[in-house]
């Protein structure tokens, strides 16, 4: 990248909602069903046929809303975008136009070390159009209205993103929070995350912005992060060789790395906004507004925040539990306890318990791991009751059945030996049966002692104390 | 008003042939006139009217309708979708 210039991005984000129903219509709001079977004369478009706005569509846009400190305009109104595409039955979507549901909030973002405010101009509740099926088989495109009428939020966001990197993070933490909110499913792989990406540049310094240019159709963390990239690439080279920018949409190819023009700014549709005739406006009770405010959850940012002030975690691992809400809400329960310390749990959070749950594939709330377990077992383990190896031994029994770990390491006899004198006998017979290892050490090879170690726990089965061992494997050889 | 056959026709997705546009301009010329005479709206248009306001639905679901009966009217079906010609835009 030319560092004479400032790339500036902003960034439109489409994410369905997972209400049962469509937005305007009863019929289900499925991913995958057979074609054509989630339908009826409202979502189909048919004359004649009356929209009923879904109360929880406008409830779920409102928890995003908060989320991103909007102000809530709690009356509020849909609009006609009207364009012709095989896509809209209607021949028109109806969205929000000049009163959003929500707008001028803003989102906190962790890039690098830096805490960053994106800015957030308006979130709107709309209607996701049909899936069409380009099937040259068919001599055509096949029209699925399954997905015409799902319920949509658009997040807007104001040109305040500098890098390809800070656009894939606050995606990331949008998709986040939608999933804390439990308002979307937001599986970028199924579409239920879109964005539209646009970008400019200029030089290093400049207060004005350069001519912004529009990539459609990016729809995964990487396709964000490279459509940022080439488009800056491509304005910088046509700068760089006296050429001009033109305001337009351009559409990005995932496979081939690269975008596309898709229309020029002489060819911008005309979308003729007007306020939808067959839906009165709506005033949204102030209580419901408080209510759906105070309900928020702890959100991905402020708990990797938490995580490293409070309970001491490396910025990598606490984003790591933070951004996985089923990582953070076990994490959270185990602290809860107050039972054990952070470090040690976040080690088995993000090990073990993440390695079985991934082997199964399951989420952590789905094993049968239960939460009292875990903390008894990891309390065990910071008493020095019983070494990290013994635990794995527990740790097999108590992620299926609902033993306690202090019955467990009784009956198997998982102990730690911190007796002296038992450890000794141990050191001394690995002493006497690595005769090599012991002159090596003496001559100076001291990497050896790790061996010797390892021996002793051998010997204890897992029983001994390895820092003890080493201490007395030292002393007996410096003795000897 | 000028008005531009061509930058519309695109627009729409509509071609107009060479000698058709003279016509089209004239035609549209008129309508544009009867459209003109309307009185000018004073004030925002687009404000909610709070005190006329809508009931919302709740979140359950209704049955749908059959597939068979919504592709009745469909010039052209296949495999449980609506033909139509190709476009990618
Ligand atoms: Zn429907």
């Amino acid at each position: 990248m030319n560092n004479k210039y400032e790339i500036v991005v902003g960034l439109e984000v489409h994410a369905e909602l997972s209400t049962k129903t469509k937005i305007f219509c009863g019929c289900k709001n499925e991913f995958g069903a057979e074609v054509n079977t989630n339908v009826c004369p409202v979502c189909m478009g048919l004359p004649g046929t009356l929209p009923v706005l879904n109360e929880k569509v406008v409830e779920y846009g409102i928890r995003m809303g908060h989320a991103l400190n909007c102000t809530i305009n709690r009356a509020t109104k849909h609009d006609r975008k009207n364009y012709f595409y095989a896509d809209l039955p209607k021949a028109y979507q109806t969205t929000q136009d000049d009163v959003p549901l929500c707008a001028n909030g803003y989102l906190d973002i962790l890039v690098g070390d830096e805490t960053r405010r994106i800015g957030i101009t308006r979130l709107h509740i709309e209607e996701d159009t049909a899936k069409l099926i380009h099937a040259d088989e068919f001599g055509g495109t096949l029209i699925d209205f399954n997905r015409c009428g799902v319920p949509l939020i658009e997040i807007v966001s104001e040109p305040d993103m500098r890098s390809a990197e800070e656009a894939k993070v606050y995606l990331e933490t949008l998709r986040t929070i939608l999933l804390y909110l439990g308002i979307s499913d937001a599986k970028m792989q199924e579409g239920s995350i879109r964005a539209d990406v646009n970008v400019s540049v200029r030089p290093v310094g400049a207060k004005e912005y350069g001519v912004r240019v529009e990539t459609k159709n990016v729809s995964s963390f990487s396709g964000v992060y490279n459509a940022i990239v080439y488009e800056a690439n491509r304005q910088i080279e046509v700068l760089e060789n006296g050429g001009e920018l033109f305001q337009e949409t351009r559409r990005w190819d995932d496979a081939a790395g690269k975008n596309v023009l898709m229309r020029s700014k002489e060819d911008a549709q005309d979308y003729r906004y007007f306020p939808e005739p067959d839906l009165l406006g709506y005033v949204i009770p102030e209580e419901l507004v408080e209510k759906l405010k105070a309900e928020l959850p702890e959100l991905p940012v402020q708990k990797t925040l938490r995580y490293m002030n409070e309970c001491g975690l490396s910025r990598a691992d606490a984003e790591t539990i933070a951004l996985s809400k089923d990582k953070a809400f076990f994490f959270d329960a185990c602290m809860a306890t107050g039972k054990c310390g952070p470090k040690l749990l976040s080690n088995w959070v993000l090990g073990e318990i993440t390695r079985v749950a991934n082997e199964r594939r399951c989420e952590i709330s789905e094993l049968p791991l239960t939460v009292e377990n875990l903390v008894d077992m990891i309390a065990l383990i910071e008493n020095k009751t019983i070494s990290n190896a013994a635990a794995k031994t527990v740790f097999e029994i108590i992620v299926d059945k609902d033993e306690k770990p202090a019955d467990i390491v009784k009956a198997k006899g998982l102990a730690q030996i911190s007796d002296t004198s038992a450890l000794q006998t141990i050191v001394d017979s690995v002493i006497a049966a690595n005769e090599k290892a012991i002159n090596d050490y003496k001559g100076g090879r001291t990497n050896v002692l790790g061996f010797l170690v390892g021996q002793c726990m051998k010997q204890s089965k897992g029983q001994g104390n390895p820092a003890m061992f080493k201490e007395m494997m030292i002393a007996a050889i410096e003795n000897s | 008003m000028k008005i531009d056959i061509r930058h519309i026709a695109k627009l729409s997705k509509l071609s107009i042939p060479e000698d058709q546009i003279e016509r089209f301009e004239k035609e549209m010329q008129s309508i544009i006139q009867l459209v003109e005479n309307l009185p000018e709206i004073e004030g925002k248009a687009t404000a909610v009217d709070t005190e006329n306001t809508m009931e919302l639905r709740a979140d359950e679901v209704v049955a749908s309708a059959s597939r068979e009966d919504m592709l009745m009217n469909a010039p052209q079906v296949a495999a449980g979708c609506i033909v139509m010609p190709k476009v990618v835009e």
